[in-house]
């Protein structure tokens, strides 16, 4: 049987220590720092093309409607929102001033960072597919005034397809999410309770 | 730059080893121990150039690593409390120091307190003062003492009731 004191004995004899210095933490802060810095600039490099061979095929191209260009715009418009929506989470992501508050506010803030995030993906998801299928739509009524009639159901088909495709992916994105969500916002519940 | 990285290397000389027990307590893991005080760490760096309270600054660490700790739960499905005797089966083939089975033995006894719990008593086994440790938990001074007096209880239950196996 041992009492407290024992115990603290025991906890002050130890040679448990960590097993890194400040010139590893500092490594994997130069690290982490230019692994996400190049993961933001390949995707900024391929929205960057994405706007350019857009812009490119809208200066070029010779469209009969209007409708056409309405697509290309919307097109361009999904890469640069895409784009925005990356850098301001890489700048929610680098601010660290919520790590200095008291544990209840911060398991307060995980818990609305959490909830906003999970709306935030879902809708900006939902909206951001609606627009790229509606392009799509759009263009394909081009293709139907110039291209043969098996083109045209191929635009439509694959149109039709794309709908369907995000649409299950929501669902099953959403029902993931969901649960996730659902159990981390019971667990800092009761992480929450315990400093009341 | 070099002015702060000789701070930073004689920050983490001064608390690293507190930190570590802490995120091994609050765990009961040697590996997640080391990922959660490596973050703790980087998350000091990044803030180091918004401290200006030196005098404080053991106090600003720590409530850093709690929050790690804490957000490390959120987002890790690793589960903390291991079965103990899993864990006394498992080590008794290899030849470890006694005295370190019995500090292994009460990480892992600690890790079976609640989360806040596991938190407290790390602080209170390393002698941060209860002025701190409640600055730090955002716990009321009156409100810790008597968590604390609970928490030892708890601990001493559990390390006795497995020292038995």
């Amino acid at each position: 049987m041992k009492d407290f004191d024992a115990l603290k004995d025991l906890w002050n004899g130890q040679t448990n220590g960590p097993k890194m210095d400040h010139e590893d933490i500092l490594r994997d802060v130069r690290k982490s720092r230019s692994s996400i810095a190049g993961r933001l600039l390949t995707e900024s490099l391929a929205m960057l093309a994405g706007v350019l061979i857009f812009g490119w095929i809208w200066l070029e191209g010779s469209f009969l409607l209007w409708t056409t260009h309405l697509s290309i715009a919307i097109l361009i418009g999904c890469c640069i929102y895409y784009l925005t929506v990356q850098l301001t989470d890489y700048r929610r992501f680098s601010s660290g001033e919520h790590i200095l508050q008291k544990p209840d506010a911060y398991i307060s803030y995980l818990q609305k960072y959490q909830s906003e995030r999970y709306s935030f993906n879902t809708r900006n998801y939902k909206i951001y597919s609606i627009f790229i299928g509606l392009a799509m739509a759009l263009f394909a009524i081009e293709l139907y005034y110039i291209s043969p009639i098996w083109q045209s159901i191929l635009g439509l088909a694959f149109t039709t397809g794309w709908f369907i495709m995000c649409w299950r992916l929501m669902i099953t994105y959403r029902k993931r999410e969901q649960e996730r969500l659902k159990e981390m916002i019971t667990k800092l519940e009761g992480i929450k309770k315990q400093f009341d | 730059m070099a002015k702060k990285e000789v701070l930073f290397g004689e920050i983490f000389k001064t608390n690293s080893k507190k930190i570590y027990h802490l995120c091994y307590g609050y765990t009961g893991d040697e590996a997640a121990a080391h990922d959660l005080m490596q973050e703790t760490f980087m998350k000091v760096w990044q803030n180091l150039d918004g401290f200006r309270n030196q005098a404080m600054i053991s106090t600003w660490i720590y409530r850093i690593a709690v929050n790690t700790c804490l957000s490390w739960l959120r987002v890790e499905k690793r589960q903390a409390k291991d079965p103990l005797t899993d864990y006394i089966i498992e080590n008794s083939r290899e030849e470890i120091s006694e005295k370190n089975e019995q500090v292994e033995k009460l990480y892992k006894c600690i890790a079976q307190l609640e989360e806040n719990e596991r938190l407290i008593i790390t602080m209170v086994l390393d002698e941060i003062p209860y002025p701190e440790i409640a600055e730090i938990s955002g716990v009321s001074e009156g409100n810790l003492r008597v968590k604390i007096h609970r928490i030892k209880h708890k601990l001493t239950e559990i390390y006795n009731r497995y020292e038995r196996f």
